[in-house]
Order: structure tokens, then C-alpha cells, then sequence
């Protein structure tokens, strides 16, 4: 580049030094290639280093496929990241010194997590450590067990007071209830000292708070522990070794908690009645998933908790008798949010002692319909509901349980109905027809976000025409319709001024008009941002939706569609006029990438920037 | 239009619309600060900036006036270095020293899209390279001895592929 450079310009060989300027393009790299450049020359080393000290989230993933089958991680593959989550899959069982050298790095983190990762005792003294501001900690299936459990309470719920990791091994280390446990912990530190060896700042720090820790535990060690904890929120979720005696823990600790997650854990009714009966403060609880409770618990609900979430598929659990658990002591009046999971059967009548109801979520089952009576009346008496969920489970094949007459008093009464969500299996039948779209429309006016999942052959192009009435509607979603075409899409998106994500999976008669429809939409109103979100299907059989998108797709879909491909390419005109030909960027390993690029680059400018599109390929998202 | 007019750093005067001018956040504030609506003769100083460079802002402005305002960063939403406009890449197929200035500039001037668009054709001569390629790539000599470049690499090895 010396060429380049002017006698009256200064010599910008040194900017490629410029802090201001790497922070900026680090900032585009992966945490892997942030690495890297750390071991450029020094300046570079200090400026990834200070880089690292900015980020306030990072989480480690660990994931045991050591063969990629597909060989997908190729450079080829489009890049995509996540801005400010220093995010980083691992596929090794980390030793302690390596976690300790990848935590240093972060020092600022607020947020971290760790998943599918075998954690102890001492994993969780160097989150603590070497996080000194971390205020969220994820630990997602990481075979938890009561002790370390009883250590992540103490450290963290510390964390706030001081924001100095001295207090918190301190606080934890004399907390004479694990005097012993404690001791363990000592030595536990030691070996930790002897195994960062490479970091001697590092070193440094951590003897200081063992030496400054070891002190206070003697001068401290028969002073009765009065902290009071502040307030904090914990979520466990497939933790399943904690016993009873883990749960005692959380409530002695942690008896001002305001949030509370514990799904499939394996709680048991009594667990949850002694957590119950002890948080006094709690306002959002998810128990979900776990198979024994059937509801009794729920009695001893606090009355600060505004959001609950309950239920299983345990075959014995009963939407109604979850509800009667709830209501029984009348405690739990001030729920705003209720999300149930369970057998359904009956009238709900429960639900009319909870008026405060907004959000109500029920995924249910039942018997075959028509063997059992089912009213939803009482959701009816729910003034106040602004979003409901009715989900149908095992309804394969089946007819839905919900039809207009039991929907038509819940819209109607529900004036401020915001959200509604009707959703079934795939291969279920919705009883709902265009009538009662029609209806639905004229009643639910201040709908504003949409979802249906249908197989209803009932429900045809003049139904869901007959949404664009909904005229303050923002997400609109229509799953598995056969009956509906491109042309009453078309209606909705281009007359729906306020929509902004469109969801349209596994409808067979959409095709690649649907998504012109939606350039179109994009494109009259450049102020409005459109998402939309669908399936391969329409992609695949469809050869003019595919020139769409070539051009935004790197080469992963090249060995997906090659026929297709091919079949494009000799119909494509030539590109003589087209500037830029020789440049192709990175599409290289397709043979014929280059001929088509400037095909490519034509249809990518026409493509309207406010509109962004997901397509579903199997598991794998592609954006475009 | 209302025209003002800047002057770069070797004061070269620039005539340019308000609206395009109003694209980087500090021309926008000073404008506002000053309560400068149009041309009022006194050129604005851009003291960062030589004439060169300016050119070229000034022209990745004018293409770009008409652009969607982007997004607020959001800590979840998904980015990625792969979706730079062909116009752009046409811009930016300058040498690296050049490359650097309008990187500088952007961020002097705070204009995010071009400090994004720039930073991420930065950021792809780097991805998936060794570090002996991203040195040879932009000329940085190795100044590490043996020994701190045995110790970064162990500081790494937490992260490397088993």
C-alpha cells in the first residue's frame, strides 16, 4: 500500500494500530477469530484485551459432537453472530485452568453461562472470582448437585451488596451451617492455585483473596450469620439431583427471591410446598414440567406472585385441579399471568376467582371429543384478558376441541383482547370456517397479534381475506392451511398497514407470488420493516422464488438445489452491461458462482432492505 | 435544499445538502448546538478530516440519503459481515490506508452505517485466517518473542478445537 501514500498524507501504515478503529471491526469477529488477533503483534493483543473487558455477556457451550458430519462449519458459511454476546461452543469438558484462563478474559461480564457442562464446586468459586460483576448466571443442564447448588446460593446472592469477590468467599466461607463443606472449599482453592500457572496477574489475585478469606473465616468464625439477602432472581432448568435438603438451601438463602425457575427439575409436591410457604416475595414462579406436582402446593402461593407457570404431561395432572390448588386459599388473586399444562376437562370455573387475569396460556389435552363435556365459559368472565393461548396436545389426526361456539363468548367479552393464539398439531383439524373468521373480525377489533395453526379445509381465501378488518394487527401467523392461495396473502400484507412479522408455514398452495406480495408491501412503505418467516416447501418447487433468493444465499444451498440450480443459470440473460463482473467475493466454490453473480447482484439490489425473510430448511435457519 | 458548507482539514470548502450533512450524528449536533439552518457564509471546520477522504464521505452520504434509519443496536438481534451492498464494495475497493481514514472519519463524523459497512469489509480480511496471514495481510511485523508467543498461545488453548 506504500504506493499509495502521498508526501503530504501521514504514513497510515500505523492506523491498522488504531484502537478506536479495531474496537469498531473486533466487534464483527467471532470470539474464535478474536482470539487469533490477539496473537498479531502486542498492540493488537491489548486492544482484543480491552475489546474483551467491554463485554458484558459470554456464555460457553458445551456440545459433545466431536464430528461434524456435514463438514457445515466451513469459512463458506454465512456468518452470523450475535452483537455483544460473546457466545462459543466447545466440544471438551474444560479443566479448571482453561475455564479460569476463558473467564479472566471477561472480567466485566454481567451475564454468563455455561450448558451442558459438568460443574462443581470450584467451577463455581472461579465464576465467582474471576466474575466479580456478574449479576446472571445460567447454568442449563449442568448436573447440579445440592452442595454446589448451596455454594452458587451463598456467592451470589452476595453478588449485589459489594461487587467485590473478597465478601463473597468471605460471607460463603463462614456461613456456619457448611463450616465443613467450607473447609473442603479451602483446599479446593489451593489446587486451583497450583494449576494457573500461565497467568501471573491472575495468580496474584487469587492468593490474595484466599490469604484475605482464610483471615476473616478465623476472626469471623463464631459471629452468627444476619445478612439479609437482596432480592434476586434464579433459574434452574433439567436439574434434577437436587434433593429436598437443596430446596431448604434456596429458601433459607434466598426467602426474598422475586423470581423463581425451576423446570423439570423432578420437584415433588412437598418440595414445592416448602419453597411455597417460605417466599413471601415472590412474583413470577415457572414450575412447569415437573411431573409431580398435581397442584396441592399451590395453595401457599404468595400474594405478590402475579405470574405462574404449572403443569406437566404427567397424564395425572388436571388443568382443573391445578386451578383448584390455586384458588383454594385465595391468596392468589393478584395473578396477572397463568400458563397451565394438563389434562382439561369440565368447566374452568376456578378461572373466575382470578379477575386480575391478562395473559392466560392453557396446553391442554382431552379425550376424544364429544366424550367428555367442556366448557371454556368461565375464560369468558375474564374482563380483563389481554392474551390468551389455547393449545391443543396430542391432537394428531383429531378434530380440535375449540369450535366458534365455544370461542365466540371469550372474544366477545373479552373486549381487550390483544393477543390470541390457536394451536394444535400440524395434522390437526381446526373447527373454526370462514363464518367464523368473519364473525371473529367483526368482534375481536383490537386484535393485534394473530396465530392460528389450521388443516381446515373450511377456512378458504375469503376467510382469511376477511382479516384485513383487524386493522391494528402486527404478527400474523398461519400455519398449515391447504384451502388458502397467494391472493388473500396478498390482501393482508399490502392492506394491513401496521403488520410487521408474518409467519406462513407448511400452507401447500402459497407460492413464490406471496413473497412478491410482500416486496411489494416492503416496498410501499420503506418506513416499515417487514419480517417474514417461511417454510422450504414453497422455496424448493418454486424455480422464480428461488432467483429470489440465490443471491443472498452462500453456497450451503448450492449442494442443496444443484439441479435447480443449473436449471436457472442457462436461462439467465447476459450480463455484459452489469459492472463489477470480475469481482466476485467469496462465492467461489460453486464452479459457476461467477457467471451468475452479477444476476445475483442485480436481484439484491432490487430487493427492498426493509424486508427481512427466514427460511425454515429442515433445523437449519438461513437469513436473508 | 439549504446548502452549508464544511472545510475539510487541509480547508478545502465543501458545499453539501443539510439533510446529507445532518447523516453524521456530530455534524447533526453541532448544527443544532450552533442553530445553523442553512448557509450563513462561515464554512464549518472538519478538523479531522483531509479533502480526500471528505470526498468520499460526502459521496457514500449522498447514495445512502435515502436509506431506511437503521435499527437501534439490539443486544439479541443477529448480525452479520456477509450482507455488504454491492455499491458499497464498489466504494470501498480502495487501498487499505485510504480504507483506514474513511474507518477514522466515520467515526470522527459518527455515521454508523459507513463505520459498520467499512469495519465489516475490515473484519472479513481477517476472518478465518491465521495470525501469520492477518500479519502479512496488513503489514504488521511480529513483535512477540518466542516466549510471550508460547505464553498467548497457552492463554488461548482453553478455546482451541480437540
Amino acid at each position: 500500500m506504500g504506493s499509495n501514500v502521498n508526501n503530504d498524507r501521514p504514513d497510515w501504515s500505523q492506523s491498522i494500530h488504531c484502537t478506536d478503529m479495531l474496537m469498531h471491526i473486533f466487534k464483527h469477529l467471532s470470539l474464535r477469530d478474536c482470539l487469533k488477533c490477539r496473537t498479531v503483534c502486542k498492540s493488537w493483543h491489548s486492544i482484543v484485551d480491552q475489546h474483551f473487558r467491554m463485554q458484558t455477556r459470554f456464555e460457553i457451550n458445551h456440545c459433545d459432537i466431536v464430528e461434524d458430519e456435514d463438514n457445515l462449519d466451513t469459512p463458506n458459511m454465512p456468518f452470523v453472530y450475535q452483537y455483544q454476546l460473546y457466545s462459543i461452543d466447545i466440544n471438551h469438558i474444560l479443566h479448571y485452568r482453561h475455564f479460569a484462563q476463558a473467564l479472566s478474559m471477561f472480567p466485566n461480564v454481567r451475564h454468563f453461562k455455561l450448558t451442558n457442562h459438568p460443574m462443581n464446586d470450584i467451577f463455581i468459586s472461579l465464576v465467582v472470582v474471576l466474575l466479580p460483576r456478574v449479576n446472571k448466571l445460567d447454568f442449563r443442564s449442568c448436573s447440579i448437585t445440592s452442595s454446589t447448588l448451596s455454594n452458587i446460593l451463598h456467592q451470589s446472592a452476595n453478588q449485589n451488596q459489594t461487587g467485590n469477590p473478597l465478601w463473597n468467599i468471605i460471607n460463603r466461607f463462614y456461613h456456619p451451617k457448611h463450616l465443613q463443606d467450607n473447609e473442603r472449599s479451602i483446599d479446593n482453592f489451593r489446587d486451583i492455585l497450583l494449576q494457573i500457572t500461565t497467568n501471573d496477574h491472575l495468580n496474584e489475585q487469587l492468593q490474595h483473596h484466599l490469604r484475605n478469606a482464610t483471615q476473616t473465616i478465623e476472626s469471623k468464625q463464631k459471629q452468627k450469620c444476619t445478612e439479609s439477602f437482596n432480592p434476586l432472581t434464579l433459574n434452574l432448568t433439567d436439574v434434577n439431583k437436587i434433593s429436598t435438603w437443596g430446596y431448604r438451601l434456596i429458601v433459607d438463602n434466598y426467602c426474598k427471591l422475586t423470581q423463581l425457575s425451576l423446570t423439570n427439575c423432578g420437584l415433588t409436591e412437598d418440595m414445592a410446598t416448602v419453597l411455597l410457604k417460605e417466599l413471601h416475595q415472590i412474583k413470577t414462579l415457572d414450575v412447569a414440567d415437573n411431573e409431580h406436582i398435581e397442584g396441592h402446593c399451590f395453595q401457599y402461593l404468595a400474594e405478590t406472585c402475579e405470574s405462574l407457570c404449572a403443569g406437566s404431561y404427567n397424564l395425572q395432572v388436571s388443568i382443573r385441579d391445578l386451578l383448584s390448588g390455586i384458588v383454594r386459599s385465595n391468596k392468589a388473586k393478584n395473578l396477572i399471568r397463568l400458563e397451565l399444562t394438563g389434562y382439561i376437562s369440565g368447566d374452568l370455573h376456578q378461572l373466575e376467582q382470578l379477575p386480575h387475569l391478562e395473559c392466560l396460556i392453557l396446553h391442554y389435552y382431552c379425550d376424544r371429543v364429544g366424550t367428555s363435556f367442556i366448557s371454556l365459559h368461565s375464560i369468558a368472565q375474564l374482563t380483563k384478558l389481554r392474551a390468551l393461548t389455547l393449545e391443543q396436545e396430542y391432537c394428531y389426526e383429531e378434530r380440535s376441541l375449540l369450535n366458534w361456539p365455544l370461542l365466540r363468548p371469550i372474544v366477545e367479552n373479552c373486549k381487550q383482547l390483544e393477543r390470541l393464539e390457536i394451536l394444535g398439531e400440524y395434522g390437526w383439524f381446526l373447527q373454526l370456517d370462514d363464518q367464523s373468521l368473519i364473525s371473529l373480525t367483526n368482534i375481536a377489533t383490537n386484535l393485534r397479534h394473530l396465530t392460528l395453526i389450521g388443516n381446515s379445509l373450511r377456512i378458504t381465501d375469503r376467510g382469511i381475506a376477511s382479516l384485513v378488518k383487524l386493522e391494528t394487527l402486527e404478527t400474523l401467523n398461519l400455519t398449515s392451511f391447504d384451502g388458502i392461495t397467494d391472493q388473500s396473502i396478498r390482501t393482508l400484507v399490502t392492506q394491513l398497514k401496521h403488520l410487521k412479522r408474518v409467519t406462513l408455514r407448511d400452507n401447500c398452495q402459497l407460492t413464490t407470488t406471496t413473497l412478491d406480495a410482500c416486496a411489494d408491501a416492503a416496498r410501499a412503505n420503506p418506513h416499515r420493516t417487514l419480517n417474514v418467516h417461511i417454510d422450504e416447501k414453497q422455496l424448493t418447487s418454486s424455480k422464480l422464488l428461488f432467483q429470489c433468493f440465490v443471491n443472498h444465499i452462500e453456497d450451503i444451498w448450492y449442494r442443496n438445489i444443484d439441479p435447480l440450480m443449473n436449471g436457472w443459470k442457462r436461462s439467465s440473460t447476459s450480463d455484459d452491461t452489469l459492472p463489477g463482473k470480475d469481482n466476485e467475493p467469496m462465492l467461489t466454490s460453486a464452479p459457476q458462482a461467477k457467471e451468475s453473480f452479477c444476476e445475483r447482484r442485480r436481484l439484491r439490489e432490487r430487493w427492498p432492505t426493509n424486508l427481512n425473510v427466514v427460511i425454515d430448511e429442515n433445523l437449519r435457519q438461513v437469513y436473508i | 435544499m439549504p446548502i452549508i458548507k464544511l472545510l475539510s482539514s487541509d480547508e478545502e470548502p465543501f458545499e453539501v445538502d443539510v439533510d446529507i450533512a445532518r447523516m453524521s450524528i456530530t455534524l447533526r449536533t453541532m448544527l443544532d448546538d450552533l442553530g445553523i439552518e442553512e448557509d450563513d457564509g462561515e464554512p464549518i471546520p472538519v478538523q479531522n478530516v483531509n479533502s480526500s477522504i471528505l470526498r468520499k464521505v460526502i459521496q457514500w452520504c449522498t447514495y445512502h440519503k435515502n436509506d431506511p434509519p437503521t435499527p437501534d443496536d439490539d443486544e439479541q438481534r443477529e448480525k452479520r459481515t456477509d450482507d455488504i451492498p454491492s455499491w458499497d464494495a464498489d466504494f470501498l475497493k480502495v487501498d487499505q490506508g485510504t480504507l483506514f481514514e474513511i474507518i477514522l472519519a466515520a467515526n470522527y463524523l459518527d455515521i454508523k452505517g459507513l463505520l459498520d459497512v467499512t469495519c465489516k469489509t475490515v473484519a472479513n480480511m481477517i476472518r478465518g485466517k491465521t495470525p501469520e496471514e492477518i500479519r502479512k495481510t496488513f503489514n504488521i511485523k511480529n513483535d512477540f518473542t518466542p516466549q510471550e508467543e508460547e505464553q498467548i498461545r497457552r492463554e488461548n488453548e482453553w478455546c482451541e478445537e480437540k
